[in-house]
């Protein structure tokens, strides 16, 4: 092999390397999310693995220089959906207004305020969990994976406003589970 | 003068500090005015505000035995060292045999090739998964492949009398992925059954790399039982299996 062939196969294997030691560091938040998405352990595991074995045999398709870690949750998320699309099992949460039933705004204190006074971890988990599917996942690829709308859009195959409507109901919905459970009596199924 | 209307549309990006400087003076304006509006933000920002501070609440640390399995195939080395090299500890000369053997079956997808990559599987999940393969419930199994992969398959449990145990079941990935693999003892041996949904193969009993094999398609599927024990009772395992099946 001449020395340059010898210097680009190093090359390519460093990139490959680099790129799997990047994919993997990004294990735990799939991991977490894959739980969030298929509330079993057992079927999490499954699908990270299933994620990595896909984002492996296509690593030449991914761009380097662009969002790894978006690239990876966009792989989890259709994975997750072609499974569930095998078993017949569609979202059944809608877009439609009549999920929200929420008590006009009182002067007792601003939201947050009452917000704040009332979580706690516990509860706070719980009112994620209880989210409808559809608002739980944009809610959490913004505000605990901190994705942008636009990466959310790529991952979730939706457009951009579609984006930003799920999140502003989302946390709104999860502001009103957190701070008047007895009256969110049918929130949405999951 | 903009409306509620006009304005709900922006407040997320308002909330989330990415709205253009037009778009945040309109929000700003109106909701001095309207409190709907204004609540309506209060309550986005302050569920953004508590998600983000309470992050790591949602974080879980995968298990050890998921990262071990997420790993990547060796790069510089012919696949199936990926498997040769976890079996180090505890198959030396056999392991020898094996990738040698599956050299030199791999070329086609005949049945004896495919026994053969089924066999390296046996040995591999045996070694590494049995533990985290489980729990030994059929139906819990079949539910799993069903809701996960789309695969309806029956899963044959315990037999007392052919002294088989159901330890668990998992997805083959050594073998593109598509094949469900269902480990047993069976008089506390190894022995394994696959499932290939959707194909049909004519039925065989083979002898590959000191396993036997017995190979049949049934009800849309191809079956393989495969173990390291005499012929005879590979296949009476194979005859309960196709029993359950039906």
């Amino acid at each position: 092999m001449t020395l340059r062939r010898r210097r680009d196969a190093a090359a390519a294997t460093a990139r490959t390397a680099a790129f799997e030691t990047g994919a993997l560091s990004y294990l735990n938040p799939l991991y977490s999310t894959a739980l969030r998405l298929t509330a079993n352990p057992a079927d999490a595991e499954d699908l990270v693995q299933e994620t990595y074995l896909k984002a492996f045999r296509s690593a030449g398709q991914f761009e380097p220089g662009t969002n790894l870690k978006a690239w990876l949750f966009t792989i989890l998320h259709n994975t997750f959906l072609n499974s569930r699309r095998h078993a017949g099992r569609e979202s059944i949460a809608t877009e439609g207004d009549d999920l929200e039933r929420v008590p006009q705004p009182e002067d007792t204190g601003n939201p947050e305020q009452i917000l704040l006074r009332k979580t706690l971890d516990a509860e706070l988990k719980a009112a994620l969990d209880g989210l409808p599917a559809i608002f739980r996942e944009a809610v959490w690829l913004r505000d605990v994976e901190d994705f942008s709308y636009a990466e959310i859009a790529r991952i979730l195959q939706v457009p951009i406003g579609t984006v930003m409507s799920r999140i502003s109901r989302g946390r709104r919905l999860l502001h009103a589970r957190l701070t008047a459970p007895a009256d969110i009596g049918a929130a949405g199924p999951r | 003068m903009p409306t509620c209307r006009d304005v709900e549309p922006l407040i997320t990006a308002v909330v989330d500090d990415e709205a253009s400087a037009a778009d945040h003076a309109v929000v700003s304006e109106h909701v001095r005015e309207c409190a709907s509006c204004r609540y309506r933000a209060s309550r986005e920002a302050a569920a953004r505000r508590i998600l983000r501070e309470r992050r790591d609440l949602f974080q879980v640390d995968a298990p050890a035995a998921l990262r071990a399995k997420c790993q990547p195939p060796p790069r510089s080395a012919p696949w199936f060292l990926a498997v040769v090299r976890p079996m180090r500890g505890w198959a030396t000369a056999g392991a020898v045999v094996v990738v040698v053997a599956v050299l030199f079956y791999a070329v086609g997808r005949g049945s004896t090739a495919l026994a053969a990559e089924l066999t390296l599987d046996h040995l591999k999940c045996f070694a590494l998964f049995e533990k985290s393969s489980g729990p030994g419930d059929p139906a819990a199994i079949a539910e799993r492949m069903k809701l996960a992969y789309g695969w309806s398959i029956a899963v044959p449990g315990n037999s007392q009398a052919l002294g088989l145990h159901l330890v668990g079941g998992r997805r083959c990935f050594s073998t593109d992925g598509r094949i469900a693999h269902i480990l047993y003892r069976h008089g506390g041996r190894p022995l394994s059954l696959f499932i290939v949904p959707s194909t049909s193969r004519a039925a065989e009993r083979l002898a590959v790399m000191g396993h036997q094999a017995v190979i049949w398609s049934q009800r849309g599927a191809t079956y393989v039982v495969l173990a390291r024990e005499p012929g005879e009772q590979v296949a009476q395992v194979a005859a309960y299996v196709r029993s359950v099946v039906e």
